[in-house]
């Protein structure tokens, strides 16, 4: 759902994003994104695309495009943020630290 | 370049097979999607690291495609037992009603339109039925196949020259064969449109055929 924040996404888009956002510890197959997407369609949280991106190549414009639902995005803000106050506990209670220099240089 | 473009289509063509072992409905929806999202990760690997790269995605892909095989399959059986248990629940409020709805309409509506809802109830509750007998049949020849899988395996292992692993590999690659046309709805289609008469020929001659097969290949072999 991340992957789709900011844009929409076809498959191979979604694959790409979540690797270079978890900087290559997380890579999806085909099988386990499609199989992610089915369910994620299924409980409305996301829906296809109408709109083709302009773009240079004939597969880009043949995919099928993805996009978050209105219903799905606020799912995925009330997640960030339950998370975000998850990490501030843990942050309080100095699990971690934000400002180490291995955090930040891997962001 | 011509040699790039011939290992990429090759591995998409063993892919678009592989595909075969998904549960139908989801390999009709996903199907050409997944095959060209693999398209495009098969060139990206090559472009990037050549033969390293794609046995890279190669691994990547087999893991993929035995999880979510076993996901999809899972979920396709979970979605067939609340259709048995919605059926059996559809069935024990008919019986109930005692088809109230047949013999008094709702006022709202003429006879007409009540006579054409009856009529799709009915064949909802027929369908159902039938997707039902449908599952039980396929559970029950999927253990045979199971079965007949181990069987081939013990008459490879008659083969001169081939190890336990590989006798066991050919067992496994015969069960896989015969779920696979049982199950494969194109395939069946196929023969129905060679004259086969009903679905469940169908299926039982694609069934028959890979029984023939599995037995033959290792018995000329000896």
């Amino acid at each position: 759902m991340l992957a789709l924040a900011d844009s929409e996404r076809h498959g191979y888009g979604i694959m790409q994003e979540v690797t270079d956002k978890s900087h290559g510890t997380v890579r999806l197959g085909p099988g386990t994104l499609y199989s992610a997407i089915k369910r994620m369609l299924a409980a409305g949280l996301i829906e296809e695309s109408a709109k083709r991106p302009a773009s240079k190549h004939d597969d880009d414009r043949r995919s099928c495009y993805y996009r978050l639902t209105r219903q799905g995005r606020t799912i995925a803000k009330e997640e960030s943020h339950r998370l975000a106050a998850l990490v501030r506990v843990a942050e309080a209670k100095r699990l971690i630290d934000l400002n180490a220099p291995s955090i930040v240089g891997s962001n | 370049m011509a040699r790039t473009s011939r290992i990429v289509e090759i591995s998409v063509r063993v892919y678009a097979m592989l595909i075969l072992v998904y549960p139908s409905t989801f390999r009709r929806e996903y199907g050409n999607e997944m095959t060209k999202v693999f398209r495009e990760m098969a060139t990206d690997a090559w472009r990037k690291r050549r033969s390293i790269g794609m046995s890279c995605l190669w691994c990547q892909v087999l893991v993929d495609l035995l999880s979510s095989v076993a996901t999809e399959h899972l979920l396709s059986l979970k979605s067939f037992l609340y259709d048995c248990l919605q059926a059996c629940t559809f069935q024990r409020r008919d019986t109930m009603s005692g088809n109230r709805h047949l013999t008094l309409p709702d006022k709202s509506m003429d006879s007409q339109s009540s006579s054409d809802l009856d009529l799709v109830a009915l064949v909802e509750s027929l369908d159902r039925r039938v997707r039902i007998l449908e599952m039980f049949l396929g559970l029950l020849l999927t253990s045979a196949f199971i079965g007949i899988g181990v069987l081939a395996a013990r008459t490879f292992s008659q083969i001169p020259n081939l190890t336990a692993i590989e006798s066991c590999l050919g067992g496994l690659a015969a069960t896989i064969l015969l779920i696979v046309l049982y199950w494969n709805r194109s395939f069946s289609n196929l023969l129905l449109r060679k004259g086969v008469p009903k679905w469940w020929c169908a299926k039982l001659v694609g069934a028959l055929g890979a029984v023939a097969l599995v037995y033959l290949i290792p018995t000329i072999a000896v």
